[in-house]
């Protein structure tokens, strides 16, 4: 539920539709750097949730 | 456990969604993927306890083909998508107001149409994501903000899976 709360706020915002200020990046190489960072994440996660398992956090 | 489980996420989201610069926004997902693969150990413990490492391959493996084929739909055809924003936004919000009201409400803790309503939500969600990948600026603090929710999204939809399959077995 936590996390669903947190999608929410996530949605909430908009910001993120309105920002111009940084360097742009080809449309392929944006989709790549999010695929990249989404598969870090759930990577990062699977060894997290491992080792926790194991030290029975 | 309560500020692993809510507190360092919700300001991990905070930083990435305000920050000004790609590494803040970076720090702001660590911030929220640290606690959340911590939290995911014991959550799996219980499940493995129920049904096995099998039933959380089933989910893992239910959970990848939601996502390889929302995410194929929501880079093709993203117009469709675009009209659901709105739609999914209330949705997601009448989820979370349900969550809160079965926490008081046992009939409710136990309906397994919400677990069903909130798998399709977030395997929606994937679709739109992709579809806001397409359109928004491609900077890489938007990368780092669209990756938050698409996380988020295969996070929530692969625990609600995961309940669904335990409720069968």
């Amino acid at each position: 539920m936590a996390d669903q709360q947190q999608r929410s706020l996530l949605s909430s915002g908009a910001d993120i539709w309105d920002r111009s200020g940084d360097d742009s990046l080809s449309r392929r190489a944006f989709l790549g750097l999010i695929g990249g960072l989404t598969f870090y994440g759930l990577a990062l996660n699977a060894i997290l949730a491992t080792w926790a398992m194991q030290i029975h956090f | 456990m309560l500020v692993l489980a809510i507190g360092l996420p919700m300001a991990g989201i905070f930083l990435a969604s305000r920050a000004k610069s790609m590494p803040v926004a970076l720090l702001g997902y660590h911030l929220l993927l640290i606690p959340m693969g911590l939290i995911l150990g014991p959550i799996l413990s219980v499940y493995i306890n129920i049904g096995g490492m099998a039933l959380v391959t089933r989910a893992l493996m239910f959970t990848g083909c939601a996502v390889g084929v929302m995410t194929l739909l929501g880079l093709s055809y993203p117009n469709i998508f675009a009209k659901l924003g709105g739609v999914l936004f209330a949705a997601l919000i009448a989820l979370v107001v349900l969550r809160l009201v079965s926490l008081f409400v046992p009939a409710l803790a136990s309906a397994g149409w919400i677990d069903w309503l909130a798998a399709g939500i977030f395997t929606l969600y994937i679709g739109y994501d992709c579809h806001r990948a397409m359109s928004i600026p491609a900077t890489g603090r938007n990368a780092v903000d669209v990756a938050i929710s698409i996380y988020l999204d295969i996070y929530n939809l692969f625990l609600t899976i995961l309940r669904l399959l335990s409720r069968r077995d």
